[in-house]
């Protein structure tokens, strides 16, 4: 169990999201547990409208839960407990972001854009440099670091946007239809970086996605529908009870058990 | 120093808002340095006026007080000889030469009196009395050509009152003792005779020789005004004070001789030999000649005098007024492009904000701190800020000379030069307000920016 938890990077428990209140309340995520074990490489599909955005906004820290429990990292820290202020920090260390329209800065070179998160987290500027470059090389594009992203075809941008979203090393990687904009050839290169860096940089990665092209490459695939969890496959069925006796937990009002 | 060289790039993706911005804030800026720089230039040409006139003010003082113990005569109607503001006692147009040279024996004979000096003036030339509203001040004046005043030149008497001659001999000599056909004449009539010291001029076909030329100390005195004829006239908007340079000195009896009066005189300066004698004189003078109009000085003195010192005063007070109330301008005017310049700036930020929502989000997204954020955009306000006060204490370096100099034209009313020129000062205060200005349009924009939310990043476009 103990060891289980070291390589648990994502634990949601009742994980709920409503917009509204009253009679025109929306449940965009209900009740939802998932654990995310490090080198996961997860496929949350569904149709549109199903939550699957609105889940990995929770996920990422960019949007608090309604209700329910998320505990990140292998420390498992409960970030519905971390206050907004200080919530950044979670974003910036443990979490790399991966946009569908690339979301470069435009005034910003690759590289730059690229060194944009190690600001608050590496004092010296030869050394985020260093290491911008080096991801640069990861995503093989380390030859167009002084391009500006309008320079840059769509999936020249969105290899920076990834190693962008490794720049603090995090041990979470999300990624919100990576492909949505490009076409079916640099889709499938872009979801090969993805994948590599499960394979070979034992990363983890969650992708929504409702192309299930590019979600065959994940080992986990979720479907939502509803704001629920409907089916897993390649998932531990054993993990699942595991998960429904800790619900049970927090329903009592009892603190999860922690690593 | 990241986040300043983000704001710059920031600042030039939108080179054309940003030009536009920057110019008009670089209007503002050199609108408020040159204002100052004019302000300066003012204060010290004020200044200048000032000094200048208060030290005429007390010359005229000076020459009152001289007469303390004289009792001025004249030949009845209205006997301004004595009036602050009006031609000198040359001002009444009406008198009629009516004392004759037996009055004029009497009263030298009489108890007390230690001299006496009768003099003869007559106006020649149209005598219109102009009544204007000036500055909310009645103002009057005589229009004539020029007037014919006949002087005694008795040395003893001429040398200790010298309110007998004009006093202040701006080129060539006074008029002395002997002197026959000599004149000596306003410097407002050199034009009118075209003729200079050493001249002859003529008069009702007899030929003078101007011996020289005097000039009241007060000309005019502008306050406020930016134009103005010195010759006459109320130019401008300020109060204004008109001695006209206007008689022709000549002696006495070569005016008699000239205007025909048979040995009679206008009027007559009495002095008494002592002060406390002038009462008594002035009484005796009246029961002896009813129709003569008889005042002590010492009595005007007590009447005008006060109002001398008043009126002296009032035009000084005037004049720091008008200094003040250029220096409210002043400030008025870099308050007003100071918030110009903040509205300016808030306008470009807000919008840059609202325009920029999902790149603020990504920033939150992959890790910035509200903080952060906010330092972001205040920066980039403050560089703009920065960048149009630069330019527009470029601007008002090079346009204050020539823009102070067509507001103030201190040559025409001060007759020196006033140099304009943008102060050490005025650069410091100028990019001061200007990365103010910068910071304080910002602020609300730049705080808005930190509150975007993270899941702005995802909005899709």
């Amino acid at each position: 169990m103990a060891e289980n938890n070291r390589n648990t990077v994502v634990k949601a428990i009742k994980l709920s999201k409503v917009f509204g209140e009253g009679d025109k309340a929306v449940k965009a995520v209900s009740k939802i547990n998932l654990e995310v074990k490090k080198g996961d490489f997860v496929a949350v599909m569904g149709p549109s409208g199903s939550g699957k955005t609105t889940l990995l906004t929770l996920i990422g820290c960019l949007d608090r839960p309604t209700k329910g429990r998320l505990y990140l990292g292998t420390k498992g820290t409960d970030v519905t407990r971390v206050p907004e202020n200080e919530l950044f920090k979670i974003r910036r260390n443990n979490i790399g972001f991966i946009f569908q329209g690339y979301n470069l800065i435009p005034s910003l070179t690759a590289i730059e854009n690229v060194e944009l998160p190690m600001e608050g987290t590496i004092k010296s500027g030869k050394e985020r440099r260093e290491r911008a470059r080096q991801l640069l090389g990861l995503v093989e594009i380390a030859d167009r670091e002084k391009h500006k992203p309008s320079q840059l075809s769509g999936g020249e941008q969105q290899r920076v946007a990834i190693a962008r979203a490794l720049a603090n090393d995090p041990n979470l990687i999300l990624a919100d239809e990576p492909t949505g904009n490009l076409d079916s050839e640099t889709s499938e290169s872009i979801i090969n970086v993805l994948k590599r860096l499960v394979t070979e940089h034992n990363r983890t990665v969650i992708l929504v996605t409702h192309d299930y092209n590019m979600a065959k490459y994940a080992n986990r695939r979720i479907t939502i529908r509803d704001g629920k969890l409907e089916t897993e496959q390649g998932g531990v069925l054993e993990e699942e009870k595991r998960l429904d006796a800790e619900e049970a937990d927090v329903d009592e009002g009892r603190e999860p058990i922690k690593s | 120093m990241l986040t300043i060289k983000r704001a710059f790039k920031n600042i030039l993706r939108r080179r054309f808002r940003t030009a536009l911005v920057g110019i008009v804030l670089a209007l503002c800026v050199a609108v408020f340095a040159s204002t100052l720089a004019s302000v300066d230039a003012s204060k010290t040409t004020t200044a200048a006026m000032l000094a200048k006139y208060e030290s005429a003010a007390q010359n005229t003082i000076n020459t009152t007080e001289n007469a303390m113990n004289s009792i001025q005569v004249s030949s009845g109607g209205f006997g301004g000889e004595f009036g602050f503001g009006g031609p000198g006692r040359s001002g009444s147009s009406n008198s009629t030469n009516s004392i004759s040279e037996d009055t004029v024996s009497a009263i030298a004979a009489m108890d007390g009196v230690a001299g006496v000096a009768p003099s003869l003036t007559q106006t020649v030339g149209a005598s219109t009395l102009n009544t204007s509203n000036s500055g909310g001040r009645m103002m009057m004046r005589f229009s004539y050509d020029y007037i014919i005043d006949g002087v005694t030149l008795n040395s003893s008497l001429a040398g200790e009152y010298n309110s007998i001659l004009p006093v202040t001999i701006s080129e060539g000599r006074n008029l002395q003792e002997g002197d026959g056909n000599a004149v000596v004449i306003g410097k407002d009539l050199t034009s009118y005779f075209n003729a200079g010291v050493g001249d002859q001029i003529s008069i009702n076909g007899t030929s003078f020789t101007v011996v020289g030329i005097y000039s009241s100390n007060i000309s005019t005195v502008y306050s406020g005004s930016t134009s103005g004829d010195p010759a006459g006239g109320p130019g401008g908007t300020g109060r204004t004070i008109v001695r006209e340079d206007k008689n022709v000195y000549m002696p006495l009896s070569t005016a008699q001789n000239l205007l025909g009066t048979n040995g009679n005189v206008s009027e007559l300066a009495v002095y008494a030999s002592d002060s406390s004698a002038v009462d008594n004189i002035v009484a005796t003078i009246q029961s002896a000649y009813p129709d003569l109009r008889v005042f002590a000085l010492k009595d005007m003195q007590a009447q005008f005098g006060g109002s001398i010192e008043q009126e002296q005063s009032t035009i000084i007070n005037s004049t720091q007024g008008n200094l003040s109330s250029i220096e409210n301008l002043g400030l008025e005017i870099t308050i007003i492009s100071a918030i110009v310049g903040v509205l300016l700036i808030f306008g470009l930020m807000f919008y840059t904000v609202r325009e920029r929502v999902k790149e603020i989000g990504t920033l939150k997204a992959i890790g910035f701190s509200n903080g952060e954020v906010m330092k972001q955009f205040m920066y980039e306000g403050i560089i703009i800020g920065l960048i149009g006060g630069v330019i527009g204490l470029a601007l008002a370096a090079a346009a204050a000379s020539g823009l102070s100099s067509w507001l103030l034209n201190p040559s025409k009313t001060l007759g020196q030069s006033v140099s304009v020129h943008i102060t050490v000062l005025s650069i410091i205060l100028g990019l001061v307000v200007a990365v103010l200005a910068g910071a304080l349009g910002s602020l609300y924009p730049a705080w808005r920016a930190s509150r975007v939310s993270p899941m702005e990043s995802l909005r899709r476009e």
